[in-house]
């Protein structure tokens, strides 16, 4: 039935057949069938670049995040869940310093949204079950924390023996932890920082802000180490460094050349695969650079003959709608003309990259949430703004999601900002990363097209 | 009563008078009021504080769309409105605004005064939790807050200056407290309609008019005669009450209840707790408006507020609550999911929870349900 699914998600014969009894009662308890393989098979064909080998191990990754998720309790001893925007590196440290047999770790928010929201588009039910059990509608609570807590509340996916969750960059995730541990009796680890640069700041950050979130790094550890019964290993932070590292640097290659490539050679519904694992911890470390690998050399050899999903000389935006659960939206805006040349704000600022002095573990931590969108509103404008000027962008599609506290303030700055800086135009697109009852591709695309039109006037104004 | 037309006087010339204390070249400084940033650090040094607690109106929050995405709780729209609308002049003369952050709606406000209104704005981080890296970091918070206060008014800020603005606003909350402690007895000799504008008269009012006016307050009180009015007492609590958005106040006494007892995030000053001025009096300020401050829908555990309104519901003795949020402020949202099954485990009591965009459609549904809630409450008396 899911066969050929598999297969285009990267599977081999041979760990079908053996993964099948696996596969089969996963897919089972998510109630998935004959019509949802076809869908699936259907929408991977339509939205993506499913010919790339690099692409498809990606969606291999996801696709077995989903079984091992789903089987979680049958499978292992303890489990442990995180999500969004729980940094990497701690939870790549923490999971690797446990037994593979013993502890499940994940992201089941995201993994359900790049599974059954971008492949079955079935993501909807488990929204539902979420808006029903404390988080309810129009309240624009975040469909992600809605989408995980629907499923455990389903009973699709288990509850955890402990969740560790980042309460700063916005304070959804940990509004909705408390929840989980009120009702459900989570023990849940906070991960937490304050956001308070003045306007002006970036990027500089004072070294209290780097100490508090520090000082929790280490009681979240500490809390983790106590509930899951285990010991934070040297090695596994330093493999969970280095490989985040060395993803992380392949991956601002690999945007680099897309974002420089004329034609843009694949969509970046294709690439959003890779891009989300930059928050999905997986014991597939190699597996994961190895097919980030594979698509970087696919591409480059697209750009070398000139191949590309537009034509040579479509203009270019910055677009921030890159939504885990629906590829439509974002190839409904390439298939209007527009090259989408950067997306989220994806491509790191020279500051995220600038060394700072911390070594100890828990101060890397710390110093995290300051160097990225995270540091403040002003900051994630201005790398919204350094993301256009780096990659010479036409035009600007600010979309934003509905529900997301920490993205809505900087919409209209952000607008104002590029078009005064930079002269182009910039589109608001109001939207859900995370839920796709009340937008969609098709609804969008009027004002999409009207805006594509815009920016083709505007370039060839420009050259002319 | 004669003392609160006195204070609504003196509030009515307040905006003529802080216009020429500026001019003399006072500086004045507006704050978010969310209960984390001390006066006293404000007194001083020699300024004036003011808290930007105005709320209730749909103008501001429609103003506001043109600033920020509708996603943002309401109170803090209404904020960016006043200030871009230029119609209240209380946010037009600000000559500094502190915000302590505590949730990123309140961020919003510093965001949008920074960008649109080009105002001269200073935050600090408020921790989510209470342990003691969290004390620390809110008062290296402080420590910053005072520098800046030092410099923005050239005037360095003393033990001697701090210590007498902690006895003033010492003062200020003694009083507050013991009005508000008067709601307890039977009868309650002011409703809380009228206690609630006395609170918020505490963010604008000169803080030795005000203390003059709760003292005789408190005195004439003191001498009222019962009323012999006794209806079902409520706890009314949410995220923000603010100064203007008075609809659940009347309409619930209006109908013939007493709120007897308020708990909110923002807009309503909290006075159960006084800085004790023993040992570094900054330490002092932290421990009075981080550590005993009754926390937020935000802090974590979350079980530490609840478990707080709870007590409060038995020690004022009520028959119900009413719940009062605003729109999108996802953290009361999700709160009172969990706390309304507390309340009719711990309490046996009927909760209501409403929710308000400052929406004038929004009152006769509000009021048909607040009547029911109240009715309810008359029958759980009567049963
Ligand atoms: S989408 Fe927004 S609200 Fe949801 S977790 Fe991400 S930052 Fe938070």
């Amino acid at each position: 039935m899911y066969t050929e699914l598999l297969k285009l998600c990267g599977f081999e014969p041979d760990e079908i057949k053996r993964e099948r009894p696996r596969v089969d009662r996963a897919f089972a308890k998510l109630g998935l069938d004959e019509e949802d393989f076809r869908r699936g098979e259907w929408r991977l064909k339509e939205y993506l670049d499913i010919e790339l080998l690099g692409l498809r191990k990606f969606l291999g990754i996801w696709m077995r995040e989903l079984v091992n998720l789903v089987l979680a309790r049958e499978e292992h001893d303890k489990i442990v869940y995180s999500d969004f925007p729980m940094e990497l590196r701690p939870l790549m440290s923490m999971m690797l310093s446990t037994d593979e047999k013993e502890v499940y770790f994940g992201v089941p928010g995201q993994i359900i949204n790049m599974t059954m929201g971008q492949i079955f588009d079935k993501i909807t039910p488990y929204i539902e079950v979420g808006e029903e059990s404390g988080m309810p509608p129009g309240a624009a609570h975040c469909a992600l924390y809605q989408t995980r807590l629907g499923a455990m509340v389903k009973g699709v996916i288990p509850f955890p023996d402990l969740s560790v969750i980042a309460s700063y960059h916005c304070d959804q995730p940990a509004e909705a932890e408390e929840l989980l541990h009120e009702v459900y009796g989570v023990p849940v680890a906070y991960l937490d920082s304050c956001s308070d640069p003045n306007w002006g700041d970036w990027p500089k950050f004072n070294d209290s802000r780097v100490r508090y979130c520090s000082s929790q790094a280490s009681r979240m550890f500490r809390m983790f180490e106590e509930i899951i019964g285990c010991q934070m290993t040297e090695e596994a932070i330093r493999t969970a460094n280095r490989s985040n590292a060395i993803f992380r640097l392949t991956f601002q290659a690999l945007i680099e050349l897309i974002g420089h490539a004329d034609p843009q050679p694949i969509s970046q519904a294709s690439l959003a695969h890779a891009f989300f694992l930059n928050s999905m911890p997986t014991r597939d470390i190699e597996g994961k650079q190895q097919a980030l690998e594979i698509l970087a050399e696919e591409v480059k050899q697209r750009v070398e003959r000139g191949e590309g999903i537009l034509e040579k000389g479509a203009p270019g935006v910055f677009c921030t709608a890159t939504i885990s659960v629906d590829p439509s939206i974002t190839r409904m805006i390439e298939r209007t003309g527009l090259a989408i040349r950067i997306q989220i704000p994806n491509w790191l600022s020279p500051w995220v990259l600038t060394k700072h002095p911390y070594r100890e573990w828990s101060d890397m931590i710390g110093v995290g949430p300051c160097l990225d969108i995270p540091h403040s509103c002003e900051a994630h404008c201005l790398i919204n703004l350094e993301n256009c000027k780096a990659f010479n962008v036409d035009g600007a599609i600010n979309f934003y999601p509905y529900s997301c506290r920490e993205w809505v303030p900087t919409v209209i700055i952000t607008k104002r900002m590029i078009e005064k800086e930079l002269g182009i135009p910039v589109l608001v697109l109001e939207g859900d990363c995370y839920d796709t009852r009340n937008y969609s591709a098709g609804q969008l695309r009027t004002r999409v097209e009207t805006f594509a039109e815009l920016v083709k006037a505007h370039k060839a104004a420009k050259a002319a | 009563m004669e003392s609160m037309k006195r204070l609504s006087d003196h509030l009515a010339t307040r905006v003529k008078e802080l216009t020429r204390l500026r001019e003399g070249g006072t500086k004045l400084i507006g704050y978010a009021p969310g209960g984390y940033m001390p006066e006293e650090l404000v007194y001083a040094c020699g300024a004036v504080p003011v808290g930007l607690i105005r709320g209730g109106d749909p103008e501001p929050v429609g103003e506001s769309a043109a600033y920020v995405p509708r996603f943002m709780d309401t109170f803090c729209r209404a904020q960016i409105g006043y200030r871009m609308l230029g119609e209240e002049p209380l946010y037009q003369m600000l000559d500094l605004l502190i915000v302590p952050v505590t949730d990123h709606n309140i961020k919003t406000i510093a965001d949008c005064f920074n960008f649109f209104a080009h105002d001269d704005v200073f935050r600090f981080g408020v921790p989510h939790q209470k342990d003691e890296h969290a004390f620390e970091y809110y008062l290296a918070g402080l420590h910053a807050l005072r520098e800046k206060l030092e410099g923005f008014t050239g005037n360095k800020i003393d033990d001697a200056h701090l210590r007498e603005a902690i006895t003033l606003c010492n003062r200020m909350r003694e009083l507050l407290k013991e009005i508000s402690l008067l709601r307890k007895s039977e009868q309650p000799p002011l409703a809380g309609y009228e206690f609630v504008k006395l609170n918020h008269a505490s963010f604008i009012a000169d803080k030795a008019v005000l203390i003059d006016a709760l003292e005789s307050v408190l005195q004439e009180l003191k001498e009222k005669p019962p009323s012999g009015a006794y209806g079902p007492r409520v706890l009314l609590t949410g995220s923000t009450l603010a100064m203007g958005d008075y609809k659940v106040l009347e309409m619930t006494e209006a109908a013939g209840a007493y709120i007897v007892i308020e708990e909110f995030a923002e807009g309503m000053r909290h006075y159960w707790e006084n800085v004790q001025p023993d040992g570094d009096l900054m330490e002092a300020l932290a421990d009075r408006y981080f550590r005993r401050r009754q926390p937020p829908a935000w802090f974590r555990p979350s079980r530490e507020r609840l478990d707080y309104l709870i007590e409060l519901a038995r020690d004022f003795n009520v028959d119900g609550i009413i719940w009062y949020q605003l729109l999108y402020r996802s953290s009361y949202d999700i709160q009172s999911f969990y706390f309304e099954k507390m309340v009719k485990e711990q309490l046996g009591i009927p909760m209501l929870k409403v929710q308000s965009d400052y929406d004038v459609s929004e009152k006769g549904p509000l009021r048909t349900r607040i009547e029911t809630f109240i009715e309810i409450m008359k029958a759980g008396r009567r049963g």
